[in-house]
């Protein structure tokens, strides 16, 4: 799966999951958490959308704000940890 | 404010004098033909029978385990013990196949030198004499046994407001059971406090309708104790006829014209469920009057969908009324009833975790937790709401752990000085106001009613965060109908010192054709999620009828906690997190 790939799954998963808006215009570096966009809450369906489609778990400790505040974040994050799998 | 002492001993003697024809009890059968029935004469005179052939046999004091199903029998062997001054400890009867073991410590812990059974079950427990000498070698009285005897004069007990009236056995726990010893001052308190709840319903047409089971404080307080106090006719029908078919009770209150019945919330939730409409045509639920639901947490949505299938058939949501007690407090603690709406609190869920009451604003939407009112405390019961470390009063817009006091408030465990203390005895550390009943629910007083939000001991934290088990339980089996409702335990365990959240859940037989369980598990795994911002480390589906409950239909969480770490689940389908 090459990285745009990814990122166009966690962009659909964050548009239609998390911000219930579909046109919203999401930019990959547009702070989630930090800004206020989503609540800290959405972190916890952030990692079961992480588990379940690319059946990967990120432990609690690396599941931040810090690491995952934009979707290029978290599209990193899964590709890192792909590759640790392999 | 003093209330005048109610003695069901002294009722149901006035009552067989001055109205002796007037139906007492009456046991339901599957078609009515099947009815047996008692007038106040009747059962008085059954009554004194057994009661002087116990005092033949034992001293005044003596505590007898009662070993009944639904019964008149039952209900004649209560009244019997309390004629004779012996203390009546009734039991959850094991199936005729079982083992007698719990039986068998209840005797040994509440020194029971008598047991009252049926024939029946005299003639199965006599198989396992063996296995239970002690238990064996007991006084066991039957009817049967008792005509045997002859006749003896019966001497008046005495009693007074002190006299211990019966111990109830808590159901459930892991541990070993323990006695709650009722007064007949606590009987006489909770009887004015049922009659604030029925004051609306309580005439001389009134009927009761219990299908609950007689051994644990809902049935017996109201079938056996308060029926007979108000002098109100008491129906009872097993708990199996409701559980085959929810349909059954609604029938029995028609063609009876029951005025008052109830159950827990799961009752209601199965009458939506399960009963389908083109059976109901002909149903007429007009008597109904007073509709409790209590003894497990109430819930708006049950009690609103119950109200909107059956209001076609009279069904008035008026007459609901969500009650709170437990067994320590007798009976009832708070209700409310003649409502037309389920009473909700909205709050804020983010500061509801940390344990705070912040009443939601318009733009709260998402972050909104709805709970629903027990209804105020009853007669002079009086409320605390103490923080269980510091036992200190909360603020008033903290949950705490519930407080009570009031003459409902039982004497005790039987023989247990030390749990008496800690549970019966606790006074507030900064002011030593008490004694109070440590309830070990949570709960908080908002504009004059009590909401209860979950158990002490089963309060998950994770990360520094509250959850209700009871909540997440609610989530899951929202998500599929093959879930079975209620059949849920969410609870935490301890990995390399960190607590993960596991969530074990019942299916049901039919609906499990064709279920994608992996796709199932996804599926509660999101919504624990979105709805909790909480992650499940395990999910755990396990065949029906395997969750772990105490006899009052409560889920044993510990139990169920126990059996996931030991590996004792019957499990259809799971996931777990690769760091369990």
């Amino acid at each position: 799966m090459d990285r745009n790939q990814v990122l166009q799954k966690v962009r659909e998963f964050t548009l239609n999951e998390l911000l219930k808006n579909p046109n919203y215009d999401l930019k990959d570096d547009e702070p989630l958490f930090s800004s206020g966009l989503i609540d800290s809450f959405a972190m916890a369906q952030v990692g079961v959308f992480i588990e379940t489609e690319f059946n990967l778990y990120i432990p609690d400790p690396e599941l931040t704000v810090e690491n995952m505040d934009t979707i290029n974040q978290i599209t990193d994050k899964i590709l890192a940890e792909l590759a640790a799998q392999q | 404010m003093e209330y005048p002492f109610l003695n069901p001993v002294e009722s149901l003697q006035r009552y067989a004098q001055e109205s002796p024809d007037r139906l007492s009890h009456m046991l339901l059968g599957a078609s009515e033909q099947e009815n047996q029935s008692l007038t106040y004469r009747q059962l008085d005179a059954e009554v004194r029978k057994i009661a002087a052939h116990l005092q033949s046999v034992a001293e005044p004091g003596e505590r007898a385990l009662l070993v009944y199903p639904t019964s008149l029998e039952f209900v004649i062997a209560m009244y019997a013990c309390l004629y004779a001054g012996i203390i009546p400890i009734p039991t959850n009867p094991p199936g005729l196949n079982r083992s007698a073991q719990r039986l068998e410590a209840i005797a040994r812990d509440a020194q029971a030198s008598i047991v009252l059974t049926t024939p029946e079950y005299h003639q199965a427990f006599l198989l396992q004499a063996e296995q239970f000498p002690e238990f064996a070698a007991r006084k066991w009285i039957t009817r049967d046994s008792v005509q045997a005897g002859g006749d003896h004069a019966l001497l008046p007990p005495n009693i007074t407001p002190d006299t211990i009236a019966f111990i109830q056995y808590t159901s459930g726990s892991t541990n070993i059971p323990k006695g709650v010893v009722i007064s007949y001052r606590n009987l006489s308190y909770n009887a004015h406090a049922i009659r604030q709840t029925r004051r609306h319903e309580l005439s001389d047409d009134s009927v009761i309708l219990t299908w609950t089971p007689l051994f644990h404080d809902m049935g017996l307080l109201t079938a056996v104790f308060q029926t007979v106090i108000d002098r109100t006719p008491s129906l009872m029908m097993s708990p199996i006829m409701f559980m085959q078919n929810p349909l059954n009770w609604l029938r029995k209150i028609q063609k009876h014209r029951v005025t008052a019945s109830g159950g827990p919330n799961f009752a209601y939730e199965l009458c939506v469920r399960k009963i389908p409409l083109e059976k109901c045509e002909d149903l007429d639920l007009s008597s109904w009057k007073l509709a409790y639901n209590s003894a497990e947490p109430i819930r708006a949505e049950t009690q609103q969908a119950f109200a909107e299938k059956f209001a076609p058939f009279g069904f008035r949501p008026k007459a609901f009324a969500p009650c709170y007690g437990l067994a320590e407090a007798t009976l009832e603690v708070s209700s409310y009833t003649n409502q037309p709406k389920t009473i909700i609190l909205r709050v804020k869920r983010s500061d509801f975790e940390e344990g705070k009451i912040t009443p939601a604003g318009p733009n709260d939407e998402k972050n909104t937790v709805e709970l629903v009112s027990s209804g105020a405390p009853l007669i002079d019961i009086r409320v605390a709401i103490v923080n269980p470390q510091t036992r200190k009063r909360c603020a008033p817009n903290e949950v705490g752990e519930i407080w009570l006091a009031g003459g409902n408030v039982a004497e005790g465990y039987w023989n247990r000085p030390e749990d008496t203390e800690h549970t019966f005895r606790a006074h507030l550390a900064d002011t030593g106001e008490g004694p109070f009943l440590r309830t070990g629910d949570l709960g908080f007083m908002y504009d004059g009613h009590l909401y209860i939000t979950g158990r002490l001991k089963d309060l998950l934290i994770v990360r520094g965060r509250n959850y209700y088990p009871q909540d997440i339980e609610v989530t899951v089996e929202k998500t599929h109908p093959a879930l079975r409702p209620g059949g849920g335990a969410a609870f935490s365990i301890t990995k390399d010192g960190v607590e993960h959240l596991v969530v074990v859940h019942e299916t049901q037989r039919s609906q499990m054709e064709g279920v994608d369980w992996d796709e199932v598990i996804k599926q509660i795994r999101a919504n624990i999620a979105r709805d909790h911002g909480i992650r499940a480390s395990a999910v755990i589906l396990i065949r029906r009828a395997t969750v772990a409950k105490t006899s009052s239909g409560k889920i044993m969480r510990s139990e169920m906690k126990r059996r996931f770490l030991e590996d004792e689940l019957e499990i259809v389908a799971e996931w777990r997190a690769p760091i369990l």
